[in-house]
């Protein structure tokens, strides 16, 4: 191998020039976004009564300085309030999902981006699921295992989801040895 | 074709497609047993109590009669609305399942997937004539890899179970494995008949001296070096005091000043810690024995606690090859396997050699499991790209050079300890550098004829071996510094109980990430597909056939 020509080895070595992989088609449904933001209101709710309550505490029962403890607590809250404001529209902007005929194919995550491709022969079944938010919305998920564990596609609307669901239990009826 | 059905088996044609299969309900006796199931946890304390507070007549005890009443209530009325809520159908291609009260559920399993069909009766069960439908759709995912029907009349249980086996039969075109067959109060696992073969053909037995090789080089040496420290440590509280005072200390504590003596300290710490690993590796592993017999590894080994594991060979889903860091030098490694779960089963991974030469690995392979057999060294095993060296030597050491920050940090604020002495273990960090290095040089991939090699090390070198068809998913995954360098890590899991978590290779090429995904499946479509590039002809497409 090391003996071959130059020009043979560069193509080994070097990166390809090949054009790179197209992202999956789909988005998830609009509402998502809303129903995130929801999701997003009432978990910073719940963490200013968490974080008020604690530095009340041990404001209350600790020697440790006031103001520290109120500045460690605003530096939470506000964080959680700036996370809450920005993550659920990225988090929709940058889900992506596709049926394929062989394969599902899911593409997430706004700082740690996960691409996944879950042969359609390898899935074992496919469930839709739907949380009382979800209903809210008229949304579902759409759920599917396989040997190694399970995968979501959080948010379609429930006729779309239902659609998805049968597609994938229809594709992944290819039998499969294991 | 519908008048030619058998009085017991039904045919696919009598199934109605599943928009017009109608939704049914479970038996009314569901909502009893719910109820009594929801109440299971404290209907006994809490009738105690309200007996109890309740006999001793003061009028606020009528408190707990009230309580318990409520709750009955509750128990009763959410297993209603469980019961109304539960709906099941079977259609000519599938069988769904809707469910949940205040999060709507609704799972399908297609024929085809179904693995095994079980009937149960639980005592309360028994009394109302009723049974539980477990339809299982093979390994992994325990709960949720299952559909239960629950509350069935005994009749429709045992139709729908004969129904489901025939149409999955149907559909694969395939005999029922007779274990599926089997009467349904026959109580033995599909497993126990397979034991009942005997002992098979002996493929590898273990030497004494082999066994003492093992226990010498095994990383247990670590865990050793961690118990003779404690006994040293709480050797005060295990010899008698006595004897103890009368140990010449105060000499050692003027000698421990000598370094000659506090390195033959640990010396002997070492070798006592060597002794030991040396003796459980022994215990561990002595008299072990590979045997095959048909379709099934034998393992056996054990002094005191004697194992025995018999592993169905198609059940094998990747093989490990695992070098220790004192092993490796002299050529030798353990191998291990991961092994799909089955039914009540759970997935495992096991021995099967712990220690055996390199160059006799792919002999006990094509013995064993051929399927999983190939040469641990291809030639065409790639590597990761030179800009993920940094990375790797960076990962290894930063940890600890956060931890002699902190012990530092706190050294200074709190103890009287000099902060050069806490950061002088700084000195050690190449150490760690130097394991980051290895890990890049031994990282690597290898694709071909169905066969997948991934490489990595952690502290011990390991390669798995597994087929191209075993991989449930592939996945890449990159942070805002990967993509800048355009690395992304590689991850991918096989079929095991045990290691739900899978394989992973950080820092690939961006393109290598791409072409491997793309090696271990189908193409994907690229931004302009003139430009694509001619790949390997592999015979991958053809494993998701039928088998």
């Amino acid at each position: 191998m090391i003996q071959e020509p130059a020009a043979n080895s560069v193509n080994l070595t070097a990166p390809s020039p090949d054009p790179r992989l197209l992202p999956p088609r789909e988005h998830l449904d609009p509402r998502a976004r809303t129903m995130w933001y929801v999701a997003e209101v009432i978990q910073t709710a719940i963490w200013l009564v968490i974080v008020g309550v604690t530095a009340a505490a041990v404001i209350r029962f600790t020697s440790i300085d006031s103001r520290w403890v109120i500045l460690a607590a605003a530096v939470i809250f506000v964080f959680s309030i700036v996370e809450g404001a920005i993550s659920p529209a990225l988090r929709y902007r940058y889900w992506r999902y596709e049926i394929r005929d062989d394969e599902v194919d899911l593409q997430h995550g706004v700082l740690m981006k996960t691409r996944q491709l879950v042969p359609m022969s390898r899935i074992q079944h496919v469930d839709t699921r739907r949380g009382p938010l979800q209903q809210r919305f008229g949304l579902s998920s759409v759920v599917f295992f396989t040997a190694a564990g399970s995968m979501e596609i959080p948010a379609l609307s429930q006729v779309h989801a239902a659609d998805v669901r049968n597609r994938i239990a229809e594709l992944a009826k290819v039998h499969d040895d294991l | 074709m519908a008048g030619e059905s058998q009085s017991s088996v039904t045919t696919l044609s009598e199934l109605p497609p599943s928009d017009a299969a109608e939704w049914r309900q479970a038996h009314w006796a569901f909502i009893v047993i719910g109820a009594l199931r929801n109440m299971r946890g404290w209907i006994v304390p809490l009738a105690i109590v309200a007996v109890t507070q309740g006999i001793s007549g003061s009028r606020a005890d009528y408190f707990w009669y009230g309580f318990a009443a409520l709750a009955t209530v509750g128990a009763v009325g959410a297993s209603l609305v469980e019961w109304w809520m539960y709906r099941y159908r079977v259609s000519n291609r599938d069988i769904t399942l809707k469910s949940g009260i205040i999060s709507k559920q609704e799972r399908v399993i297609p024929f085809e997937r179904i693995q095994s069909v079980d009937l149960s009766e639980a005592p309360l069960e028994r009394l109302f004539k009723v049974m539980k439908v477990k339809v299982e759709t093979g390994a992994g995912g325990g709960a949720e890899a299952e559909i239960q029907v629950r509350a069935l009349k005994r009749d429709d249980a045992v139709k729908m179970r004969s129904q489901l086996l025939a149409a999955r039969q149907r559909f694969l075109g395939e005999h029922v494995p007779a274990h599926q067959g089997a009467p349904i109060d026959d109580p033995t696992p599909a497993v126990a008949s397979l034991d009942a073969l005997g002992d098979g053909h002996l493929i590898r037995k273990i030497s004494t001296k082999e066994l003492l090789i093992a226990g010498a080089s095994s990383g247990r040496v670590g865990a050793a070096a961690a118990i003779a420290g404690a006994f040293v440590q709480f050797g005060q509280d295990l010899i008698p005091r006595r004897l103890w005072e009368r140990l010449p200390w105060d000499g050692f504590a003027d000698a421990a000043s000598n370094v000659q003596i506090v390195a033959g300290l640990v010396g002997i710490l070492g070798l006592i810690a060597w002794l030991i690993s040396i003796v459980t590796t022994v215990l561990t592993f002595g008299g072990f024995e590979l045997r095959r017999a048909g379709d099934q590894l034998q393992v056996r080994y054990g002094l005191l606690d004697r194992r025995r594991t018999t592993i169905p060979i198609r059940r094998i889903q990747a093989i490990r090859v695992v070098e220790g860091l004192l092993r490796q030098p002299f050529g030798y490694a353990e191998i291990r396997f991961d092994s799909a779960g089955f039914g009540a089963d759970q997935g495992a991974s096991g021995v099967l050699s712990p220690l055996l030469p390199k160059r006799d690995v792919v002999s006990l392979l094509i013995e064993t499991c051929p399927d999983f057999a190939a040469e641990l060294e291809p030639s065409g095993l790639r590597r990761l790209p030179t800009r993920a060296r940094r990375r790797y030597i960076v990962s290894a050491s930063v940890g600890w050079v956060i931890m002699v920050g902190i012990a530092a940090g706190i050294a200074w604020r709190f103890l009287d300890y000099p902060v050069w002495w806490a950061l002088s273990l700084l000195l050690v960090t190449p150490v760690f550098a130097l394991f980051g290095a290895m890990r890049y040089r031994d990282a690597g991939w290898f694709v071909d004829d169905g066969m997948f090699i991934l490489r990595w090390r952690g502290v011990s070198r390991v390669t798995v071996l597994t087929r191209v068809r075993r991989l449930q998913h592939r996945r890449l995954q990159s942070d805002p510094f990967q993509r800048r360098a355009d690395l992304v890590t590689f991850r991918t899991a096989v079929a095991s109980g045990g290691s739900l978590e899978g394989f992973s290779l950080p820092h690939l090429d961006g393109r290598d990430g791409e072409v491997l995904v793309e090696q271990l499946g189908g193409a994907l479509p690229r931004a302009t597909a003139s430009r694509r590039r001619q790949r390997p002809a592999l015979p991958v497409d053809v494993d998701f056939g039928l088998t």
